[in-house]
């Protein structure tokens, strides 16, 4: 007892310990305002480029980069007068989302201009950006950095840093965020969650169904004496038979293939809607449970688990066959999603999505759909048969 | 403040579990209060990958109302769960067989009859 104690309190203790780590990331952010300096810091920055593009400007011909570069030199003044402002506004951030300005100014910027820019904090900052592999285009509308300039400035006077903060928010680089932002372009998946389960983390999901697997096949060989035992003595109860109730067994038959059709549905839409192939493989496997409740799978499970181990077995085979089959690019590589192709054809942002799209994404959820379905059916009906009560035990059936 | 309420369920749920763990007798509480663990621990990822406030949607495209990029749930915590689900259940099943395997050696469920386990000091 004392030492139940112990470990509870000390377990106790663990929690507590998580808790109080966690806190913070569960409260909002306590707001520290960065010094004077680093605003003047940053205003120097601005001044300078400004003076920098200023100077450029004089060694240029064309007309049109001439106006360009004047065009973003008012642009930068103006971000430069609003440092203040961003300040006040978006405290904690404000130092990344100036980096991201001057990044953003210093891309268009200097993109006809390179060269003439050696050390330049603009340039640098384009470099960050661009190692970074930040996409700059939020989901639904593919921007390039002239677009967000002209989504940004829309309302032709300045700067609306609105637009641009959310641009940048939607820019942040964070890996849920880019799943949200690339999982259509790169898989055709309208369904996020299904595009990182079978995509993204898709070896992941391999490890998945082998756990499953493993356990299928311990609980068989765990089972198998006692399910040899039960096969022999026992009096089973039968489908129409007085113990099974006609209202049961009759549902049962009756709602048996509705629920087969929903978890299809659900495994061969998962990448459109709700759904995948774990979730539609376990509403299958209610149905299992149903019919095993309405005990017409009675007399012999011996079949039913054999067929349902080979369907299993088979179903991982598919699913790391479809990962060789990509083996050209990656294990499990997503060969079928190119942007032309006839398996891809998800547009960009809210749309009604196609059957046809996302690659092997449906093959991998079909599979993984059947593998779900067989492997919990045959846990069910291996536990259901073994916990029946041995023939000497049975005293009371009501 | 509803996360707040969220993280206060999972803290219990977890509290429970352990404490169920601990000084329950009998085998199939010890398995369905690992279960409560689990769910307590799935729903802290959800309650982390939350966000957007009241705007926010599942991360899916099919007929989404608007542009809600900016206010879509985490889509990584989601498929982390899912996989914690399936896992959890084939290790329940397991866990059960184990338990129907010790009750046909033992006939029963209490831990403290079963065959080869030492008298604990119950002596406080």
């Amino acid at each position: 007892m004392k030492i139940r104690i112990a470990s509870f309190i000390a377990l106790l203790f663990i929690l507590g310990f998580l808790f109080v780590s966690i806190l913070p990331q569960v409260l909002p952010p306590s707001v520290e305002l960065p010094p004077q300096g680093e605003i003047d810091e940053w205003v120097n920055t601005f001044d300078m480029e400004i003076n920098r593009l200023g100077t450029a400007v004089k060694g240029i011909e064309n007309e049109r980069t001439i106006s360009f570069v004047k065009n973003r030199i008012s642009l930068l003044e103006s971000a430069k007068q609003r440092i203040p402002e961003w300040h006040s506004k978006y405290q904690g951030e404000a130092m990344k989302f100036y980096r991201y300005v001057a990044g953003l100014v210093g891309s268009e910027v200097l993109r006809p201009l390179s060269g003439e820019f050696e050390g330049s904090v603009l340039v640098r900052n384009l470099e960050i950006y661009r190692k970074s592999g930040v996409k700059l285009h939020p989901v639904g509308q593919p921007l390039g950095n002239e677009d967000i300039f002209k989504t940004a400035t829309a309302d032709k006077t300045s700067i609306s840093e609105d637009k641009i903060y959310q641009v940048y928010k939607g820019n942040s680089y964070t890996m849920d965020d880019y799943f949200l932002r690339n999982g259509q372009v790169e898989t055709g998946s309208n369904n996020i969650v299904t595009s990182v389960v079978f995509d993204y983390r898709a070896f992941d999901t391999l490890g998945e169904g082998t756990v499953l697997f493993i356990a299928v096949s311990s609980i068989s060989m765990l089972l198998f004496q006692i399910l040899k035992r039960k096969k022999k003595g026992i009096v089973e109860k039968k489908a129409f038979s007085p113990d099974v109730s006609r209202i049961i067994a009759y549902s049962a038959l009756f709602l048996f293939p509705l629920i087969i059709v929903f978890g299809a549905y659900l495994v061969v839409h998962g990448h459109l809607t709700p759904g995948g192939g774990f979730q539609g493989g376990a509403v299958m496997a209610s149905g299992t449970a149903l019919i095993l409740v309405a005990a017409l799978i009675a007399r012999d499970s011996k079949m039913t688990r054999k067929i349902l181990s080979v369907f299993e077995s088979l179903a991982l085979t598919i699913f790391i066959c479809m990962g060789f089959a990509g083996m050209a690019t990656a294990f499990l590589y997503n060969f079928l999603a190119t942007p032309n192709g006839a398996f891809n054809t998800v547009a960009l942002g809210s749309n009604a999505g196609d059957i046809t799209s996302a690659g092997i994404l449906p093959i991998l959820s079909l599979a993984v759909g059947i593998e779900v379905f067989c492997g919990i059916s045959i846990i069910l009906v291996s536990l259901f048969h073994a916990s029946k009560p041995d023939k000497g035990e049975i005293t009371d059936a009501s | 403040m509803g996360n707040i309420v969220l993280y206060v369920t999972v803290i219990l749920l977890v509290f429970f579990g352990l404490f169920a763990i601990l000084f329950k007798k009998n085998l199939i509480k010890i398995v369905l209060a690992l279960n409560l663990i689990g769910a307590g621990v799935n729903l802290f990822l959800i309650a982390l990958g939350y966000r957007g406030g009241e705007d926010g949607t599942a991360p899916i495209f099919t007929l989404a109302p608007e542009l809600k990029e900016l206010s879509m749930v985490l889509p990584t915590p989601q498929a982390l769960i899912l996989t914690n689900i399936v896992i959890g259940l084939a290790t329940t099943a397991l866990m059960l067989t184990f338990a129907i395997i010790t009750y046909q050696n033992n006939k029963t469920l209490d831990i403290r009859k079963l065959k080869g386990v030492e008298e604990v000091e119950e002596n406080e």
